[in-house]
């Protein structure tokens, strides 16, 4: 009897673990696998909406039509240029937004109220505002560009081929450096001011302690908020959506918002889900990339 | 280790989530099945109970339809009709997914372009003895008969009114210049579009449609150019093959090529068309009647008007009109006739003209089209080339799945790159052509007329 009920409480004690762990598994299995399951079960299949009288087992179809179709080159070098592009000045200029703010000085608050604001506004609202800015008539880039003198007749910046990606990247700049300053600027105050005033005695310059301690310490955060952002970015399609919708001619299509214009017609619900596989697997292998070549593991130890 | 592991881990199923939820927007939420009418408190028991989906879901609309609603079951006691509703984005999904799973309301408003795909699955049931019976049916319209209603020859639906496309004008460029405020044919409208297109003032003759859907414009042109009826000739091959298809395909996109359109047009869809038009860009813009409303509230008065669409040489305007809630029966209704009487209720001319009134569009009557709500103002636009009997249906090939890839996407696609001077003429109307031809091909193969 004794012992029955020592086992027993002993094999709920081993079981507890599990047991506070189930409800973390149930919302992973039910939200996270079950949905990427059934994608890639859908990827395989011949799946279009208006045609629910031909559903079935494809094969590698959706990824074959995916890979060979003509305009994938082109929209995979946009991507790549809208993600380098993007993310690079967000993130240079999300630095410098930072160093600028770790110093105190008269109106800083109401300053950095200022500069965060583009964080809050809708993706959408700023798309309309920067078409309206560059465009032809009645658009403020060309009056500015045109009262300096740069230009004698207005330019239709969205209407150009190869062209009508700058504004779209120059729009996202505008829209992510908030979150890198905000990010960079919660690591920079963690540095101890200790490690400064050493760093002072011993006479180090302004950039010697930029790279030597300010880029060292905060690490894993540059990292990780790189990491995130171009994930984000990667997969971003609304900016471009509303301001060019991927035009003229493709010229400034990224993968979603190209997957997103052609599914949305075709309803082939088959290739979306081939594309999100396709996707994962970039941004999965990305991801690993990233994480080894930046060190990520030793990042954070001076 | 375990840091590597864990923070490998974590970043992976961050990226991962972060993926998910920039493709989980097809999910749709099915659960929400809309503003679901509780007046019901079902008292006697030979009562029929019909439910009915309203994809056009608007405060303005829903309380119409709701009003009409609680007139047809004062005339009706013995009938119940639960308002439904879906917004227009998930309409079609929606109708497929009920009608997979024979849950589809017994009355649905439907569109022309999925009227086909719907019949064709059987989903929604043939109306062609009930509207054989119709007392009203020799008052339609020649444009309400017809319409894209029909699937095998056998009418599937009734419409509940028409929107088609009509001509915006800046009277008040008109007058300036001293141009009579009409545009007969298209020989004019080409005219006019070089006439009001002064790049010093900005200004620009037509307002075009450069993205999404603007081949539909292009077509309309070509169709009336060599007077074809359909986009394919009997054998199933594109209009666009013959020569002088050809040229009236280029004379169309001059119109942007040689300036007469603002230069960022090449992107224009619906919403950037009206702009364009409103904020005193272009002079001309085609478009549906419910940009009256926007017009009205964005504009002076008296600065803008709206002309039917101009004739062909021939005399004839081919035209495209279509309905967007036609009201159809789902094949799982238990209570057919009661759906029926529903539909008959709905249609009638009177319904029909108050409907017709309130949604600003075409009504199906030709009675209807003499009342003076339709006979003054911009509507008349509209109504006169309704009115006309003199009029070919030239509409999209809808029966074509594959349409909206097209009219969307691809065609979008090669004629961005014509307009660009990416791609010759000869090349792009190939293009097109190839796609049109290969589809309507496999089409006819699969559906022998």
């Amino acid at each position: 009897m004794f012992s029955r009920s020592l086992t027993g409480r002993r094999r709920l004690r081993a079981l507890q673990p599990y047991l506070l762990l189930l409800p973390a598994f149930v919302i992973v299995l039910a939200f996270f696998a079950y949905p990427v399951a059934k994608a890639f079960q859908l990827s395989f299949m011949r799946y279009v909406l208006y045609r629910p009288n031909d559903i079935g087992f494809a094969g590698l179809e959706n990824y074959r039509a995916l890979l060979t179709d003509p305009n994938l080159l082109r929209i995979l070098w946009n991507s790549l240029i809208w993600v380098v592009a993007t993310v690079g000045l967000q993130f240079l200029l999300g630095f410098v937004l930072a160093l600028a703010l770790n110093r105190p000085f008269r109106g800083k608050n109401a300053y950095q109220a200022v500069v965060f604001l583009p964080w809050s506004v809708s993706a959408f609202l700023i798309g309309m505002i920067f078409k309206w800015m560059f465009s032809e008539h009645n658009g403020l880039i060309n009056h500015l560009l045109l009262q300096i003198g740069l230009l004698d007749k207005p330019v239709a910046f969205l209407a150009m081929m190869n062209v009508s990606i700058i504004p779209v990247i120059i729009a996202m700049v505008w829209y992510g450096v908030p979150f890198f300053g905000m990010m960079i600027l919660a690591a920079l105050q963690s540095i101890p001011h200790e490690m400064m005033e050493a760093a002072d005695i011993d006479g180090a310059g302004k950039m010697r302690k930029l790279f030597s301690i300010v880029i060292p310490y905060i690490k894993p955060t540059l990292i990780l908020t790189v990491l995130l952002r171009v994930i984000w970015v990667f997969n971003s399609a609304e900016l471009i959506y509303v301001m060019t919708n991927g035009g003229p001619v493709n010229s400034s299509h990224n993968l979603p918002s190209y997957t997103f214009d052609k599914i949305g017609y075709s309803a082939d619900y088959g290739q979306a889900s081939a594309l999100g596989v396709m996707m994962l697997i970039i941004m999965a292998v990305y991801t690993v990339f990233f994480l080894k070549a930046t060190k990520y593991n030793e990042a954070g130890d001076i | 280790m375990n840091k590597r592991v864990s923070s490998l881990l974590l970043a992976s199923l961050l990226a991962v989530f972060s993926l998910l939820s920039a493709c989980g927007g097809n999910s749709g939420n099915s659960e929400n099945a809309g503003d679901k009418n509780t007046t019901n408190n079902g008292g006697s028991n030979k009562q029929v109970k019909i439910s009915y989906l309203d994809p056009l879901p608007s405060p303005q609309r829903t309380e119409m339809m709701q009003s009409l609603i609680d007139k047809f079951e004062s005339e009706n006691p013995d009938i119940k009709v639960e308002y439904m509703s879906v917004p227009w984005e998930e309409a079609h999904t929606k109708w497929m997914a009920m009608g997979a799973s024979k849950t589809l309301p017994d009355v649905i408003s439907i569109d022309d372009t999925s009227l086909a795909g719907l019949a064709a699955a059987g989903y929604i049931t043939s109306l062609q003895s009930y509207y054989d019976n119709w007392s009203e049916k020799e008052n339609l319209t020649e444009a309400a008969k017809q319409a894209r209603n029909k699937y095998n020859g056998e009418v599937y639906a009734i419409p509940d009114a028409f929107l088609l496309q009509g001509l915006f004008i800046r009277s008040d460029w008109f007058k300036e210049k001293g141009l009579p405020e009409t545009i007969e044919t298209w020989d004019d409208y080409f005219k006019l579009a070089e006439v009001l297109t002064d790049e010093s003032k900005n200004r620009y003759g037509i307002s075009f449609r450069g993205g999404a859907h603007g081949i539909i414009r292009a077509m309309e042109y070509v169709m009336a150019a060599v007077h074809a009826d359909s986009w394919f000739d009997e054998d199933g091959k594109s209009i666009l093959y013959r020569p002088e298809a050809k040229e009236a395909f280029k004379r169309f996109y001059d119109l942007y090529l040689n300036g007469y359109a603002p230069k960022e047009s090449v992107n224009w869809g619906f919403n950037e068309m009206v702009q364009g038009f409103m904020n005193g860009q272009a002079g001309i813009l085609n478009q549906t009647p419910e940009v009256i409303a926007v017009a009205e509230e964005n504009m002076e008065p008296g600065t803008w008007n709206v002309v039917p669409m101009p004739k062909s040489d021939d005399g004839k305007r081919y035209i495209f009109w279509g309905f967007t809630a036609a009201y159809a029966i789902a094949s799982n209704s238990e209570h057919k006739d009661a759906a029926w009487k529903f539909i008959e209720f709905l249609s009638s001319p009177e319904n029909n003209l108050e409907y017709s009134k309130k949604s600003t569009s075409i009504p199906i009557f030709k009675q209807n089209l003499e009342d003076p709500f339709f006979s003054s103002g911009p509507i008349a636009g509209y109504a006169g080339s309704m009115a006309d009997s003199n009029i070919v249906f030239a509409g999209p090939p809808s029966h074509l799945t594959t349409l909206s890839e097209f009219t969307g996407s691809f065609a979008v696609q090669e004629t961005q790159k014509y307009m660009m001077g990416a791609q010759s003429l000869d090349e792009t109307v190939e293009h097109l052509a190839d796609y049109l031809t290969k589809e309507q091909t496999e089409y006819l193969k699969n559906n022998p007329q």
